[in-house]
């Protein structure tokens, strides 16, 4: 199976940041805060690079991004992450609708919490 | 023990600050999204230990970890599995953690700054004493 459709089957959770927050909610509600913030700012610097043709810069927010992924338990979104972001280092972007999917996803579960 | 916590990324530092205070024997002192900003603060404070992400834009990680002093001790921060080998090339380095960072891998971190401040501790009281006369 695809990274893709792994990806697209990885169901985003908050259990990394309970665990985290063992029961602080004060915390797990400013992480949150943080998490709906700092996304859309990635997502968009994301996007721009991607328009402008700027693999490097691509390659280093995806790389940032891969956290979140692992944050939100998205096993699949990392691994597609982990070689997406080499690709980009060489130039590859084949995967950009791919990952965009993916951020598509991040953005709706975010959105809702 | 006190820290400063650096790194770009606001998510990771929440996390690792969330951590410190879950461990009673280290305090905070400071969190910093660059490099610059945080070798300012350690020019002008003692820090036993930096929490680094190394994988900064502009002055990165490795650019920090060249600039500080003898006694900081540095815990590098990582999304890289395969980040290992490198992690120990400056003797300042005493662990490496991956993202997302877990509670017991945090302790097992702790404990290995705590060994690594006792053997300074330990050179500083078996250096060569100038006596004057």
């Amino acid at each position: 199976m695809s990274h893709l459709k792994k990806s697209i089957m990885d169901k985003p959770n908050l259990d990394y940041i309970k665990q985290l927050a063992d029961g602080d909610t004060a915390f797990e509600q400013q992480f949150i805060t943080i998490l709906k913030a700092e996304f859309p700012k990635e997502k968009d610097v994301y996007v721009k690079a991607i328009a402008d043709q700027d693999w490097y810069e691509a390659s280093q927010i995806v790389h940032k991004l891969k956290h979140k992924f692992n944050i939100l338990s998205m096993e699949n979104a990392y691994a597609l992450a982990v070689d997406f972001e080499e690709e980009l280092k060489n130039s590859n972007e084949q995967r950009n609708t791919d990952f965009v999917q993916v951020l598509d996803l991040m953005d709706s579960f975010i959105k809702n919490i | 023990m006190n820290c400063i916590i650096v790194g770009d990324e606001k998510t990771a530092r929440a996390i690792v600050s969330k951590l410190c205070s879950k461990t009673p024997k280290i305090e905070v002192l400071d969190e910093f999204d660059n490099a610059i900003e945080a070798i300012k603060f350690l020019n002008q404070h003692h820090v036993d230990v930096v929490f680094l992400d190394i994988h900064m834009p502009g002055f990165s990680g490795v650019d920090l970890v060249q600039t500080l002093k003898d006694t900081t001790k540095i815990v590098l921060i990582t999304s890289d599995t395969n980040f290992g080998i490198a992690a120990y090339e400056y003797e300042a380095i005493v662990d490496y953690l991956v993202k997302p960072i877990t509670a017991e891998r945090f302790q097992k971190s702790i404990q290995k700054i705590t060994n690594a401040l006792d053997k300074r501790s330990l050179k500083f009281l078996a250096r060569p004493m100038m006596c004057s006369v």
